[in-house]
């Protein structure tokens, strides 16, 4: 034998099958969809300031320092999972929160939801979300104290501090986005430019026409929680999540179009239009519908197993958010439609167990075959 | 030809060799001086060693008579003399008589044109005891004897026969060299079992990157006369497997602890068609296999037909020795292979592949707590759900662990590949098999 065939026997692996892995592993996802919505928090700090940066170290910090005192389950900060968690739920914050409360959520979402279940992997509710909305529950009237950003130049919107909470509040026109422009709601001038563009090379000669008012929401130039203003930045970073098969196409799949159908619908109902009318465009622009899917749904924590479990879940939690955002008490922080959901888990699991190959679905029967021997 | 097809539920892409064997044609490795050739090459009960040491043996002599109906004959791979006799431990784990030959004296087959028997007027008999005496052994699998596993079944007639064109392993590539190389004798040998088995239905399936070889084998087909169909399939592992080719083709759907056969359909892989081809026609033995040689740290991949019992060593040598530090050495596919630390095991009737994997390539995960991520639950192409087998296994609960499905599981490595906190679930799962086994056997010896 001769010197290229020599072996290091020492340093060979021995081990079962299978002898090669996916390139995914728990650490990896979570760094993943950390680097996923981090250009949504750049946008968010340049948006609304140095308030945004304060909010989010905040959260992330709690988080990370939960961890890290707490005694060791399984997991450790190096994993990752805090430190998503801390900075999905303050990333789900109103720019102007305060810091403290920020603080005081993440230890409860790392300490008391991950934590106190049993770690990593045994929590029954996405950490993130309960944090959320535990925040919405200690002071609403901090959580909705939601900024203009400062390119349209800052302060607050006098009539509800988001376009979802201004439309809920008061009266007017049927259409969201007509009533928005009758209370004075800030539009950049990049809006009216675009939307002009587009009717114009676009939608005129299919004889459509696009109001003006959902490019500002498509960059993300309106108020909304620190990370959940710009639909484009999400979408890109969940398009390429999707397409790593680090999130599922399932759950956000599911969940719009429970939510879309749930919004055109009674979207239209819910200020005194008709049914089947909804404005589906505008409330998936706003609000923070879109964070929500891709990147709070889709955790493993809370969510279901099985394929078919996460249609049914991101179906139910989509028509509940929608159902929230238009009659609940909150307009924003439709995170609690996802933990809701979270508690019929193991229900779904049940409902949804997988159809053994080779036996029939409804009787769990072999088919036609016995097994040999 | 229809759309490509697939298996629905479940299944895993692991990635390809970057540089793959799959374009370079295979080549005839060098003869070794010396063979290891185990007595256990197969599945069942090991052949008998009718050889002693010191004797002096005929390229293709008998050196192991099958012991019983489930045993396959052994041949002399080399001609030459029985040196030494001594005991193995296969890549498998499994513990095997070997037979050690030293090369000496004359080739009588290697280089020399037999003129093809006329299989046509043999009786279905004669073509059976053919395929035994020449050892054939299914190659692609487990290595069930052919004689034993290609007859018509007691309960229902045979209505498919599939030829297994699909690679049955990410990095191998031998299959599609054996369609590209060879399609006439593959037909000719598609035909044999056709007559034996008369099924309603005769198909080659083709997935992922052999699909390409299509054009050749149409032609081989038409030639031919034959009505032999093609059928192209969908490139996701574990498409080559038994239960999931059978979904994918012929939309049967038989559970992982049952036969296909008890389905009506029979599943043979290319290379096994060719070894019962070369058996009926030219009465040749199993004495040699193509071998996908590959891997990271292979310096030039590829594909070489060696006779049993040379040592892998020899065929990594041959193919430029290592190019870069080997962290795993795999017999077998990357998916279900076995890694071992030693270059002097005995290519087998069973191995399919040798692989040197880097570091990189083994993408290998450090073992955390399951996240109940439920990506093993969707990878699962028999249904099943491994993560909670590995829960009920930990409770060491056997009743609950078999009425989950443990025995349906294939052992096909998806779950293990995709579970995220890099639970060994496979190992997991065959552990517990045995140990329900071991039990049931103990308890059967105690009720006597
Ligand atoms: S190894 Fe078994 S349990 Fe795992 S995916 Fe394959 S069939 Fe399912
Ligand atoms: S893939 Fe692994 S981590 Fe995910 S549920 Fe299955 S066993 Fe648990």
């Amino acid at each position: 034998m001769n010197e290229r065939t020599e072996l290091n026997t020492s340093r060979l692996i021995v081990a079962g099958s299978p002898q090669i892995h996916d390139a995914l592993s728990t650490t990896k996802l979570n760094w993943l969809v950390a680097a996923g919505v981090a250009p949504a928090a750049l946008w968010g700090f340049i948006q609304f300031g140095l308030p945004a940066v304060t909010v989010v170290l905040a959260g992330v910090g709690a988080a990370a320092l939960t961890e890290a005192v707490l005694p060791k389950r399984v997991g450790s900060v190096r994993d990752g999972n805090a430190i998503l968690i801390g900075l999905l739920m303050s990333l789900m914050f109103p720019p102007a929160a305060p810091w403290y409360l920020a603080a005081v959520s993440a230890v409860f979402a790392v300490g008391i939801v991950k934590w106190a279940f049993g770690g990593l992997g045994h929590a029954i509710l996405n950490p993130a979300v309960a944090g959320r909305v535990l925040a919405q529950v200690l002071a609403p009237q901090e959580m909705s104290r939601y900024a203009i950003p400062l390119a349209l130049g800052g302060g607050e919107f006098e009539h509800g501090a988001t376009a979802v909470m201004a439309v809920r509040s008061a009266a007017g026109s049927v259409e969201p986005l007509q009533r928005l422009q009758e209370l004075g709601y800030p539009r950049s001038v990049l809006d009216q430019a675009v939307t002009a563009w587009l009717n114009e090379h676009l939608f005129e000669p299919v004889g459509v026409v696009l109001p003006s008012g959902y490019v500002d929401p498509f960059i993300g130039l309106a108020p909304g929680g620190i990370g959940e203003t710009s639909a484009l930045l999400l979408l890109v970073a969940s398009a390429v999540l999707l397409g790593r098969r680090v999130i599922s196409w399932q759950v956000p799949l599911a969940f719009f179009a429970g939510f879309a159908a749930a919004i055109a619908v009674w979207g239209s109902v819910a200020f005194g239009g008709v049914a089947l009318r909804g404005d589906v465009l505008f409330h998936s622009l706003h609000g923070g519908v879109l964070f929500l899917m891709f990147f709070c749904a889709t955790d493993n924590t809370g969510a279901p197993a099985t394929g078919n479990g996460m249609v049914l879940y991101g179906l139910a939690a989509g028509v509940l958010a929608a159902v929230l955002r238009l009659f609940g008490l909150y307009a924003e922080g439709l995170a609690v439609a996802v933990l809701v959901v979270s508690f019929f888990v193991p229900l779904i699991n049940h409902v949804t167990k997988p159809a053994r190959f080779g036996f029939s679905r409804r009787r769990r029967k072999p088919l036609l075959y016995k097994p040999r021997g | 030809m229809k759309l490509i097809h697939t298996f629905l539920k479940g299944g895993v892409f692991p990635p390809e060799h970057t540089r793959t064997a799959r374009d370079a044609a295979t080549w005839n490795a060098m003869i070794p001086a010396r063979c290891v050739v185990p007595l256990l090459q197969h599945s069942g009960v090991p052949a008998r060693r009718i050889v002693q040491r010191g004797q002096r043996v005929n390229e293709g002599a008998i050196i192991g008579a099958a012991r019983a109906y489930e045993s396959a004959r052994v041949h002399a791979p080399i001609p030459g003399v029985v040196s030494e006799i001594i005991q193995l431990t296969l890549a498998d784990g499994r513990q095997s008589e070997a037979v050690v030959i030293e090369l000496d004296g004359e080739f009588q087959q290697l280089g020399r044109s037999i003129k093809p028997r006329d299989w046509r007027r043999l009786k279905n008999r004669r073509i059976y005891e053919q395929i035994s005496d020449a050892g054939v052994v299914g190659l692609g699998g487990e290595g069930v004897p052919s004689h034993t596993k290609y007859v018509l079944p007691k309960t229902a007639a045979v209505e498919w026969l599939i030829v297994n064109g699909c690679e049955s392993e990410p990095y191998l590539s031998s299959e599609y060299r054996l369609l590209r190389e060879r399609p006439q004798q593959l037909v000719e040998g598609i035909q044999i079992l056709m007559r034996l088995l008369s099924p309603k239905r005769t198909v080659i399936a083709l997935a992922g990157h052999t699909r390409s070889a299509v054009s050749g084998l149409r032609g081989a087909v038409a030639a031919a006369r034959s009505r032999i169909q093609l059928q192209r399939l969908a490139g996701k592992y574990p498409q080559g497997d038994e239960h999931t080719l059978v979904g994918s083709v012929a939309g049967r759907a038989v559970r992982g602890a049952a036969t296909v056969a008890d389905a009506g359909c029979m599943v043979i892989d290319v290379a096994t068609v060719l070894a019962m081809y070369e058996a009926v026609l030219l009465g040749k033995p199993l004495v040699e296999r193509t071998v996908t040689v590959s891997g990271g740290a292979i310096a030039q991949p590829g594909n070489l037909k060696v006779r049993l019992g040379a040592s892998i060593g020899d065929l990594i040598e041959e193919c430029g020795g290592f190019c870069a530090a080997p962290r795993k050495l795999v017999v077998g596919g990357p998916m279900r292979g076995h890694a071992v630390t030693d270059l002097t095991q005995p290519v087998t009737k069973l191995t399919s592949a040798v692989l040197a994997l880097t570091e990189e390539e083994l993408q290998s995960v450090g073992q955390t707590a399951c996240v109940r991520c439920g990506r093993c639950v969707r990878a699962c192409p028999m249904g099943l759900e491994p993560v909670m087998l590995h829960l009920l296994i930990a409770q060491h609960d056997w009743r609950a662990v078999v009425k989950a499905g443990v025995f349906d599981c294939t052992e096909c490595g998806c779950c293990g590949f995709i579970c995220p906190s890099g639970i060994p679930l496979v190992d997991q799962l065959k552990q517990a098999k045995s140990q329900i086994r071991r039990e049931e056997h103990e308890d059967g010896e105690r009720a006597h």
